[in-house]
């Protein structure tokens, strides 16, 4: 490959981990810091969509669906957890299994509403004309609306990691995280916080579904593969690690890319190998912390 | 054995092979319909029972005084469904014919139960090639395309419209690279050259990191062939990124058939495909079934709605021919072999080797405003080719 080849395929891979990170952020958020893996995740992204695709039929702007759906999502979300997640973990609070069972049903069920309501047919959400062109760099045609999804993904991540890492409420997330009941003592309402992550989570799914389904399209099943493969990425980043799960996702994005443009053949596979690999070296994955309990 | 005692047993033999006939000349005609009607290819299994029971309505209630019945079963485009509903069809409803299916993986599984059991088997849409060569039967006649005919033919006609070096970007299942097979092999008899191939998995919502190969190859044109929410992602993404501006795009009519055209909206404009059926394609019996569709039907006609309307036609058609006559299958056979179709997509036959259709392929493009294949050109009299592996 020459260097322009080289840096082209970099270019379209950082696309596809640009993808991942988006969903990624939200799904980590909510394992990392309540310790759920939410499989209504892809549910939740799909419905932000939706609910972006009727805004922007009624109000006529890409960007206020851009802004209702991440709301319309957060507060499912935190509804979520207030009636179903906390009275679920408030009696069992040491089962794992549960939690996802309980987020896989409800996805199932999103997904079926969303048929219900909306019907099976692929439909499109439009892209802001003013993102419509594409920008030239060098041989390469970058659409600009892609180009927007990039730096969207970036101040996402960036925004989620300041609250996360800088700020009190972060501080007493983290606290909540390692030592609930210590948490508690020290004053911290560790149910408010849960019922406060599990609606951010929901409203980056909602984000991700917005910003991504523009680009694909929209129907009930879109988010089944995209939240795998970021799973994936999570996974090799580090489960519960913010920056594992921005990492994991830059990292697959590149070995999606550079598999196409040199292992074509066997290039689908790839990525699991990629997985298999990092978790026989480091079975926490990059940077995971070593298992707690 | 004397006389009085031959008589007897030879009228009461008589007898016995005689009654069930005229109680069966009494009994409806059983058809059994095996189509998808839940999950995702339940919109196709609809539109193409909604065809169908437009040629039946058309046919009447009774074929030669004979009333019909119609059994439905959904297969759920799932291969196993697939083959208990059928053996239900056989072994309990006892059918005299069947009509199905979709899934061209339900097709490959159901074909020995209908075929051992020989049953007249009418198949609307499901394109797998096995069914016109080592799988084939005389059993079995296709109303749609085969995998062959759905990319083979345009690969000559783009070598002639475009120039000789070619791309394939189908997705990775059996489907995808039987079609880019097919239309490699032909593109390369007509004396082009395939330049670059790459198969995308399944599910793809991100195409951008194949992209670099397609235009470092310079293709003439680009073979795709995907489907449903991958269609729309690849031909949006396609346009997004400027290759659509240099690069011509041919496909089968899945590629930008009806169910993804309105969401790939302005980027399907200009993109090529090939198909046995076209809404628009004008001539007077199109015209007649598109209208009867919006009356009877309340929906635009599609090719699944034309696939199924014509097997109502060759099946009510070859009942009249037989006056009812439903148990006589061999009859049926070679009235349907011999039978011309005046079908909305043109002129229907089969091919006595295979079974499969000969017909027109249409050449078309997707055109703006409003948003809609246009036929450019149309290939006379297509049909699927005699490997010599068919016995009927």
């Amino acid at each position: 490959m020459s260097l322009e080849a080289i840096l082209t395929q970099l270019v379209m891979g950082l696309t596809v981990g640009v993808n991942l990170v988006l969903v990624a952020t939200g799904l980590t958020l909510v394992f990392g810091m309540m310790g759920v893996i939410n499989f209504a995740h892809s549910a939740l992204f799909m419905l932000g969509a939706y609910v972006a695709l009727v805004t922007t039929a009624r109000l006529g702007s890409f960007w206020l669906g851009l802004a209702v759906a991440p709301l319309a999502l957060g507060l499912l979300g935190a509804a979520i957890e207030r009636f179903f997640l906390r009275p679920l973990r408030t009696r069992f609070p040491d089962s794992h299994l549960l939690p996802l069972l309980l987020t896989f049903g409800l996805g199932l069920f999103f997904e079926g509403a969303a048929k219900v309501l909306w019907g099976a047919d692929v439909v499109s959400l439009d892209k802001p004309r003013a993102l419509a062109g594409a920008v030239g760099v060098g041989r390469v045609t970058f659409p600009t609306y892609w180009l927007f999804a990039l730096g969207a993904a970036a101040l996402l991540a960036l925004l989620v990691w300041l609250v996360v890492e800088r700020t009190s409420l972060g501080l007493s997330i983290r606290a909540a995280t390692q030592d609930p009941t210590m948490a508690a003592v020290l004053g911290i309402d560790v149910r408010r916080l849960n019922t406060l992550v599990f609606g951010l989570g929901s409203a980056l799914a909602a984000a991700a579904g917005v910003i991504l389904g523009a680009m694909t399209s929209l129907s009930p099943q879109m988010g089944g593969g995209i939240v795998l493969d970021a799973f994936i990425a999570i996974v090799i980043g580090g489960l519960g690690s913010f920056t594992g799960a921005i990492v994991g996702s830059l990292l697959l994005g590149q070995v999606q890319s550079f598999g196409v443009a040199l292992l074509p053949a066997f290039h689908t596979p790839l990525v699991f190998l990629v997985m298999a690999v990092v978790l026989v070296l480091r079975p926490s994955g990059l940077f995971g912390a070593s298992p707690r309990r | 054995m004397n006389r009085r005692h031959f008589l007897k047993t030879t009228a009461v033999g008589l007898g016995a092979t005689l009654a069930p006939a005229v109680a069966r000349a009494q009994e409806p005609i059983k058809i059994g319909v095996l189509l998808p009607f839940s999950k995702a290819f339940a919109v196709l299994g609809e539109n193409t029972y909604a065809g169908f029971m437009l040629g039946a309505k058309e046919a009447g209630t009774e074929i030669a005084g004979r009333k019909y019945t119609i059994v439905k079963e959904d297969d759920t485009a799932d291969p196993s469904v697939g083959v208990s509903k059928v053996r239900k069809l056989i072994d309990k409803d006892e059918v005299d014919v069947i009509v199905g299916t979709v899934h061209s993986g339900v097709a490959a599984a159901i074909r020995n139960h209908i075929v051992d059991a020989k049953k007249l088997w009418l198949n609307p849409i499901a394109t797998n090639d096995l069914l016109a060569e080592q799988g084939c039967s005389r059993y079995h006649f296709r109303f749609s395309a085969s995998g062959w005919q759905s990319s083979a033919p345009m690969a000559p006609w783009a070598k002639a419209k475009f120039g000789d070096k070619a791309y394939l970007c189908a997705f990775n299942f059996a489907f995808g690279q039987q079609t880019a097979a097919h239309f490699k092999r032909a593109f390369e008899a007509a004396g082009g050259k395939v330049v670059g191939e790459s198969f995308p998995p399944f599910g793809t919502t991100n195409y951008a990191p194949y992209f670099p190969a397609i235009k470092d190859a310079q293709p003439s044109v680009v073979f795709a062939n995907f489907a449903g929410t991958d269609a729309v992602a690849f031909v949006k993404q396609f346009a997004d990124f400027g290759l659509a501006a240099t690069t011509k795009v041919v496909g089968p009519s899945n590629l930008v058939s009806e169910d993804v055209l309105s969401a790939q909206g302005q980027a399907a404009v200009g993109i090529y495909s090939n198909s046995y059926y076209t809404p628009s394609y004008d001539i007077p019996r199109n015209k007649t079934f598109l209208k009867a569709c919006k009356e009877v039907i309340g929906k635009d006609g599609d090719h699944f709605m034309c696939a199924g309307y014509d097997v109502a036609q060759a099946l009510f058609g070859a009942l009249r021919e037989t006056r009812g006559a439903a148990a006589n299958k061999e009859r049926l056979i070679q009235i349907i072999e011999a039978m011309k179709i005046d079908s909305p997509r043109g002129p229907l036959r089969f091919d006595p080797k295979n079974h499969n259709p000969i017909q027109h392929s249409h050449m078309r493009v997707v055109q703006a405003s409003p948003l809609h294949s246009a036929v450019v050109d149309i290939l006379k009299d297509v049909t699927h080719p005699d490997s010599g592996t068919c016995k009927l």
